[in-house]
């Protein structure tokens, strides 16, 4: 009676016993006490009711730990019954994580299982970027009557790993993204580089190489040659990751937080190809900044990041947050020159708000912003008018927006390419 | 697939409704009254079933109680009145079984095994009872004293307010 | 094992063997009337009833489980609007979810008209007070201007049981949805 817990399953039968058995002698009739006489046996099989001691070994298998986004992975749950009872009424929930969804079959299993005896369950999970760890199985046990019931939870641990190549997509028009302002900078600034700006008078500490010899043989005057300073621009990737941003048009699409991070890792790739420094940072309750660098090294940082920092796990965040701090914070850590490109799907003002405070600190801003609206409910239809209303207050505020719906990335960086260049 | 259709399971369906009808069945050897009880108790068990309701369910389980007592009380067979009883029981633990196993792995996981043995378990024990309640019952051939009754129901009352926990 | 329950079991066990030896044809020499029967009787089918009602008053015990199947569920967007229908029709959130209801379409109404209806914004204000940004009644009055409902729109709105907070609500969204599109009064782009 230790193990487990009354299920009240039976309860009441005892009383109907007593009428049954009540009423026989009322109407003395036998065939009645007979009857709760059947009674009383059901009873004393319920009343012995208990659950052995449960010991089982569950093992889990991936077909692949490792796969691709989109892939489909099946897990085999294998159960077996190290106890030296049998377990007569056994019932399986599998811990998927939360983040992955079951494409095929139950992660359920419901069996009778023999001292030594193995059961097995399979189904299927769709990968999505990022680490998954299963939580606990929980294993429910019945006494064959039903009366009494254990539950408890087994852990094994097992990790599907999810880290999508950052392999820019041949075809994607990043030149919309970058050409006004990302890969070479070409400042206004006079200084050393290899594009011709202008000619001034020589002053002294001039290196001698930028003498305009030519002027000099010409009118005899002392003139030195200025190129215009060149720089590779430095390029940081802001994500939303606010609870705000977790926002879906269903249970089975992607969440605007998920496709962020995807027009960010696809972006990163991109700028990166193109000779530009690029950096990583999360706007949401947990942190994470990585400098803008350059580099096969950094590129492999990055994939890392997108794929298994929790700030862009697929789940909602549960921490405090601060958004001016994390603004604040943001600023401190962006160079004056810094360009942002600021991943949200704008659901809220406060995204808007960001925006345009980082364009009036002298970034250019660039907003991707990935369509999560809908028109399913009142409340959706509105959303997307209000979504539609910031897009428009921050394109006449200056800052660049790239409307993202079900169309690839590529498809809106071109429509988008094609919209600014008008 | 999002999520499981939480709903009594199909076998355990089709093995409490099966029994009901056979308990139908059998009450109809007693009275009509108690046969038509127990067609009413099998529609209620049905819709218990189909909704996904233990209430329904557990009135279903009355109603196959009623059943039986106005048939034993209208002198029924003991043959026909302890198989009834047999077949009441055991439908309504399917059924309810049918219900907790949907309720917990839903109709898409395979339970057959599971439900099978717990059929298997509870019909052994009513079996089991039924003989030797049956065999007391023909041991005293020949009309049992209502001294006797009497003695075994205060015996039965005891012993039930001993066992009940 | 209480004192009770020990008490019980004697009488139990004495009782059923007593009854046995009945059956078996030993002569105890006990003497039964009916009204002792039928007392016992009453009082067993008492207690039954009892017991039985206990099981109404007790819920199941079970485990419930989850759906770990299912990609854990986030909200889609404007489902907090959604929320303040809800408790707008509630008896006591009402007021205070109506009228974030009314302010939210307001301002977005107001919004709209200066983004996409091209118009300034004293003339949004002016525009939404007269009811002259929108061909739909409903819609007006949903954000404040005394325009009257034609009593047949009235009537058919009453019979359809489109009515509702929600019915209004949505209708205005509606309306906001036409602002700059060519099919709305205050649709000519400037």
């Amino acid at each position: 009676m230790s193990r487990g817990f009354d299920t009240e399953r039976w309860t009441g039968l005892d009383g109907l016993v007593l009428v049954a058995a009540a009423v026989g002698v009322f109407t003395r009739e036998p065939s009645l006490l007979l009857a709760a006489g059947l009674g009383v046996v059901v009873l004393g099989y319920v009343r012995v009711a208990a659950i052995p001691e449960v010991s089982l070994r569950i093992e889990r298998d991936l077909s692949d730990a490792t796969p691709d986004p989109d892939d489909e992975v099946e897990v085999t749950l294998r159960v077996t019954n190290e106890g030296s009872r049998t377990l007569f009424d056994l019932r399986i929930v599998d811990g998927v994580p939360p983040a992955l969804g079951v494409a095929d079959g139950p992660a359920r299993l419901g069996t009778a299982l023999r001292p030594g005896a193995t059961a097995t369950a399979t189904y299927t999970v769709t990968a999505v970027r990022g680490e998954h760890a299963w939580e606990g199985t929980v294993v429910v046990v019945r006494d064959p009557s039903g009366a009494v019931e254990s539950r408890e939870t087994v852990s094994t641990e097992t990790t599907l790993r999810c880290e999508p190549e950052l392999a820019a997509t041949a075809d994607l028009p990043l030149r919309g993204l970058t050409s006004k302002y990302a890969g070479r900078v070409e400042t206004d600034v006079p200084g050393s580089g290899l594009e011709f700006a202008s000619i001034r008078e020589y002053r002294h500490g001039d290196p001698i190489r930028r003498i305009d010899w030519n002027r000099r043989a010409r009118t005899g005057e002392l003139a030195t040659v200025v190129f215009r300073e060149e720089r590779a621009a430095s390029v940081v990737l802001v994500v939303d990751t606010r609870p705000e941003a977790h926002v879906a048009p269903d249970d089975e699409a992607e969440t605007a937080v998920e496709r962020s991070v995807d027009a960010a890792s696809v972006a990163f790739s991109a700028l990166l190809d193109s000779g530009d420094s690029v950096g990583v940072a999360a706007f949401g309750p947990d942190e994470c900044w990585l400098a803008p660098s350059s580099g096969a090294d950094h590129r492999a940082r990055a994939r890392r990041l997108f794929a298994t920092h929790p700030a862009f796990a697929p789940t909602p965040p549960d921490g405090a947050f601060f958004p001016s701090v994390a603004v604040r914070r943001l600023r401190r850590r962006l160079a004056s020159d810094a360009q942002v490109i600021f991943c949200s799907p704008l659901v809220d003002d406060y995204g808007v708000s960001v925006a345009r405070r980082l364009e009036a600190y002298g970034h250019a801003v660039t907003v991707v912003s990935p369509d999560p609206t809908t028109t399913s409910t009142v409340g959706a239809r509105l959303a997307r008018i209000e979504r539609d209303l910031r897009l428009r207050e921050l394109r006449r505020s200056g800052v660049r927006v790239i409307d993202w719906g079900d169309e690839p990335l590529g498809v809106a960086l071109a429509r988008a390419e094609a919209g600014w260049s008008r | 697939m999002s999520e499981i259709t939480r709903k009594p399971t199909r076998t355990g369906t089709a093995m409490a409704l099966s029994v009901a009808g056979l308990t139908t069945f059998t009450l109809g050897f007693t009275t009509s009254t108690a046969a038509v009880g127990g067609l009413v108790a099998t529609v209620a068990l049905a819709a218990g079933l189909f909704r996904g309701s233990r209430r329904i369910v557990d009135a279903a389980g009355g109603l196959f109680f009623l059943s039986l007592l106005f048939a034993g009380a209208s002198g029924a067979g003991t043959e026909a009145l302890l198989l009834a009883t047999l077949g009441s029981i055991l439908a309504w633990d399917l059924a309810e079984n049918a219900r907790s196993v949907g309720e917990h792995l839903g109709r898409e996981t395979d339970t057959l095994r599971l439900e099978l043995v717990h059929a298997a378990a509870t019909l052994v024990v009513l079996a089991v009872g039924a003989a030797v309640v049956y065999g007391a019952d023909r041991a005293a051939a020949g009309g049992q004293p209502i001294t006797a009754v009497v003695l075994l129901l205060v015996g039965v009352v005891a012993l039930v307010t001993v066992v009940t926990r | 094992m209480t004192l009770a329950r020990r008490l019980f079991l004697l009488v139990g066990v004495i009782a059923t063997t007593a009854g046995f030896a009945v059956i078996a044809g030993v002569s105890l020499g006990l003497e039964l009337t009916d009204i002792f029967l039928g007392l016992v009787a009453a009082l067993a089918a008492l207690q039954g009833l009892r017991y039985v009602q206990r099981r109404r008053d007790t819920s199941m015990n079970t485990t419930v489980t989850g759906d770990p199947e299912a990609r854990i569920a986030v909200p889609i967007p404007g489902s907090d609007f959604d929320d303040d229908l809800v408790s707008a029709a509630g008896r006591r959130t009402r007021w205070a979810a109506r009228e974030r209801v009314v302010d939210r379409l307001e301002a977005r109404a107001r919004a709209a008209l200066v983004a996409r209806g091209g118009r300034a914004p004293e003339e949004a204000a002016a525009l939404l007070d007269t009811g002259g940004w929108t061909d739909d009644p409903v819609a007006a009055r949903f954000l404040g201007a005394s325009v009257s409902v034609p009593l047949r729109q009235r009537v058919r709105l009453f019979l359809s049981g489109k009515s509702s907070l929600t019915d209004r609500a949505e209708r205005t969204i509606a309306a906001i949805e036409r602002i700059g599109t060519a099919d709305g009064p205050a649709g000519e782009r400037r």
